[in-house]
């Protein structure tokens, strides 16, 4: 692991509708040393990341109110911000290859907490190099 | 005169020779022949073999009779000796009938010239006397007794004729009365000995009828010279049946007549054949719509989407139906308008993909709209399409079924099948497509209950993870808190049981919504110590189900904090609950009294955060704890559940 490697200065965007689970998600990215942002629907996501530009890493539930589904923004985020590293997570049977964006990552909720934390690491890394 | 015809009295024995079938015109002249033998033997000029009727008699052969009885074949009862004969039913002899009583009156005598005569009667073998044979001179003439033994020798070889034409005639009225067609033919060979066509021998009347072609038409031509364009199987087939020497079952059809025939063929010899058929061109149509509508089930059976439906419907039409087009479109019903996608055309007939207005082709709409399948024979003759020639002529269209989908009770798609020509639809072809639309009725409305049920059980199993994320949550956020296993395992299992009771009232409502009285009271219900020292006040209003798993979860966790050091912990401590629900705005309140002096925790667990933070933003409002010294209280203000989830007043 690269001496300089310091997680804090990576943030996460965690978009998810409920908030218990989001708190879950909240403390398990910042337990892992990253900071984060919470927004419990796309619109407030997508504000979240125009003012925030330390935002690496777009974590998010599929299902949720509002004019876009996790799917969507995820889309979004794609095209607006393309270094953006995106984990979508849905309590859906499952989700087609073809929906996700390129590069993102799918995690059936559930999810398991080291599986996401290795996956921060692992993006965390590959942006570090 | 009564004495003169009293055969009209033997209503049995003219019965008896009419059936026989003896007085029809044979080609074969074996009576003339055996008559020619009496002229020979007996040494006459003229020899007849009569048959007597009810008005005259009929020369069944002569031999030497003069013009124009020859040529007419019979004479009426004037010129009549036979009728004596028969009515004796014994020989008449008399050697000059100018001088016979009985027969001095008879024309025969001047007109034909008898004037010896020698008659023998001839019976059927039932016994019945229908005629004579008789022996005839224009002199006087002494009968021999040699002549009598001679002529009734003559006589029985007429009878044993009579017989064989007698049963022949049975054979062939029995052909004549088949339903059955019956052909006897015979193969035609070219050159090189190959058997490239047949001539029709003898055929019967049904043979006409079931093929539609005149009578009298068919014997002496041949099968290809006949139905020009046929094809090469009813060659080939029976030339097997000659060439092999065996019978042979066949349901074929004649593309030219459009007609099917069931039947088999013999082999009698030689190049001939006999084939006995009927037509079956109902019957085939009906196994062939009856296998078309079980393609259509199988079709059905596990398609997703209306459109595939209407395809397979439109498929079936095609199948089952004899007509020019079918095809299906796409009804908009504001624009009273038809899209036509795609379409199955019979060779000189144009598709009509495309849109077209219902209002040019008629009135029928109407029809369709109520789920009706409109059968038009022929669109100039019905009142809801004449007037309309030339949109149908543009169409090449005379006459058309028209079968309506509706979803909904809404008309979406029509399936139709055109004609060229007037076309009567029969009442098979029309429980046809009736059948065919109960079909489609039956895998819409299964498809629906499918898809329903489907989305319920992906909701479901959605709802499931979902719960499963919140146990995730409860059971980490608790285990990162905690600092025993023991203080762990108890708090775990105490917030899921509070998540569990909160479930338990979203159960009954299929998870959109719960009561809050109904919450509150299940979420205290496992801290109640005595009636008194809890009070629970508000009116009902309807919580989304997040907002009853938060709010259940907040009550445990201020109940659970209140039994271990708040207004529960002693025995005189009071605990209110109050909310209220006032349009959107939702406040509830916990208000502990009586309790031990309050003192603000050192540390904030899990709990607060619970309260705090993640069941406000259930309410999309804000949680505040006070810790006054006289007890906790717990404000949480907030937004009733989204609109589009409330129930309506």
């Amino acid at each position: 692991m690269a001496q300089s490697f310091d997680p804090a200065r990576y943030a996460v965007l965690i978009v998810e509708d409920d908030a218990l689970v989001r708190a879950e998600a909240v403390d398990l990215c910042e337990e892992a040393g990253f900071t984060t942002y919470e927004a419990r629907n796309a619109d407030q996501a997508i504000r979240l990341l125009e003012r925030h530009s330390d935002i690496r890493v777009l974590f998010t539930d599929v299902e949720m109110p509002g004019t876009m589904d996790g799917l969507k923004l995820a889309r979004a985020v794609r095209d607006r911000w393309p270094p953006v590293a995106i984990i979508v997570t849905s309590g859906r049977i499952q989700v087609e290859a073809t929906d996700m964006p390129e590069n993102g990552l799918f995690f059936a909720k559930p999810y398991p907490p080291r599986g996401i934390i290795k996956a921060l690491n692992d993006i965390a890394a590959r942006i570090q190099n | 005169m009564l004495d003169m015809r009293p055969h009209h009295l033997h209503a049995g024995r003219l019965d008896a020779l009419r059936r026989s079938g003896l007085l029809d015109r044979s080609p074969e002249d074996e009576f003339g022949h055996l008559a020619d033998h009496v002229r020979d033997v007996l040494d006459v000029p003229v020899a007849i073999v009569t048959l007597v009727d009810e008005d005259r008699q009929v020369f069944a052969g002569h031999s030497g009779l003069p013009e124009p009885w020859a040529g007419r074949g019979e004479t009426p009862m004037t010129h009549s000796f036979c009728q004596h004969v028969v009515d004796r039913r014994a020989p008449l002899v008399t050697s000059d009938a100018r001088l016979d009583p009985l027969l001095r009156d008879n024309a025969a005598i001047g007109d034909i010239g008898v004037v010896a005569y020698l008659g023998i009667p001839l019976s059927l073998p039932d016994g019945e006397v229908v005629g004579a044979l008789a022996a005839i001179d224009t002199q006087p003439r002494d009968w021999s007794e040699a002549d009598m033994r001679r002529l009734r020798s003559i006589a029985r070889t007429v009878e044993k004729e009579m017989a064989v034409r007698i049963s022949e005639s049975r054979w062939r009225s029995l052909f004549e009365g088949l339903q059955e067609g019956f052909i006897l033919g015979r193969v035609v060979r070219d050159t090189a000995g190959r058997i490239v066509d047949w001539r029709y021998e003898a055929v019967n009347d049904a043979w006409h009828d079931l093929l539609g072609i005149p009578r009298g038409t068919a014997v002496g031509r041949t099968v290809r010279e006949l139905l020009p364009g046929v094809e090469d199987e009813w060659v080939s087939e029976f030339a097997r049946v000659v060439e092999l020497g065996e019978p042979v079952r066949f349901t074929r059809r004649v593309g030219t007549l459009e007609r099917w025939y069931d039947g088999s063929a013999q082999p009698i010899g030689g190049d001939h054949f006999t084939v006995f058929f009927s037509e079956v061109t109902e019957r085939i149509k009906r196994d062939r719509r009856q296998a078309t509508l079980l393609t259509l089930a199988d079709e059905l059976r596990g398609r997703s989407d209306l459109e595939t439906i209407v395809t397979a419907a439109a498929r079936c039409l095609a199948d089952g139906l004899d007509v020019d087009r079918v095809g299906s479109g796409i009804v908009n019903l504001r624009e009273d308008t038809i899209d036509v996608r795609a379409d199955w055309c019979e060779p000189g007939v144009s598709s009509v993909a495309g849109r077209h207005a219902f209002s040019s082709y008629g009135s029928y709409i109407a029809d369709l709209r109520r789920g009706d399948v409109v059968a038009v024979d022929d669109i100039s003759m019905d009142p809801r399409t004449s007037g309309r020639q030339a949109a149908f002529d543009a169409i090449q269209t005379r006459s058309f079924l028209d079968l309506p989908i509706s979803f909904d009770g809404r008309l979406y798609a029509v399936v139709f099948a055109h004609s060229r020509l007037p076309r009567p639809w029969t009442d098979g072809e029309r429980q046809f497509v009736d059948q065919v639309s109960e079909r489609v009725r039956v895998a819409l409305t299964r498809q629906r209950m499918e898809d329903a049920q489907r989305v319920l059980t992906q909701e479901m199993a959605h709802r499931m993870k979902n719960s499963l994320s919140m146990v995730q949550a409860i059971a980490t956020q608790t285990l990162r808190q905690a600092h025993t296993m023991d203080e762990a395992r108890e708090a775990i299992s105490s917030r899921l049981s509070a998540l569990a009771r909160a479930q338990d009232i979203l159960t009954q409502t299929n998870f959109t919504e719960a009561d809050v009285c109904e919450v509150v009271n299940a979420a205290i219900a496992p801290h109640r110590v005595a009636s008194d020292r809890i009070s629970i006040a508000g009116p009902h209003a309807a919580l989304s189900a997040q907002q009853a798993l938060g709010l259940s979860l907040a009550i445990h966790e201020l109940a659970t904090n209140a039994a271990k050091y708040g207004a529960l912990s002693s025995a005189v401590g009071h605990v209110a609950m109050t909310w209220s629900a006032v349009d959107d705005t939702f406040v509830f309140r916990w208000i502990e009294t009586g309790g031990p002096l309050v003192v603000a925790p050192q540390r904030r667990g899990f709990g607060s955060k619970l309260i705090e933070r993640i069941v406000a933003a259930y309410f999309d409002g804000e949680g505040r704890i006070e810790f006054d010294p006289a007890g906790i209280r717990f404000t949480l203000t907030g937004a009733l559940a989204e609109p589009d989830s409330r129930p309506t007043a």
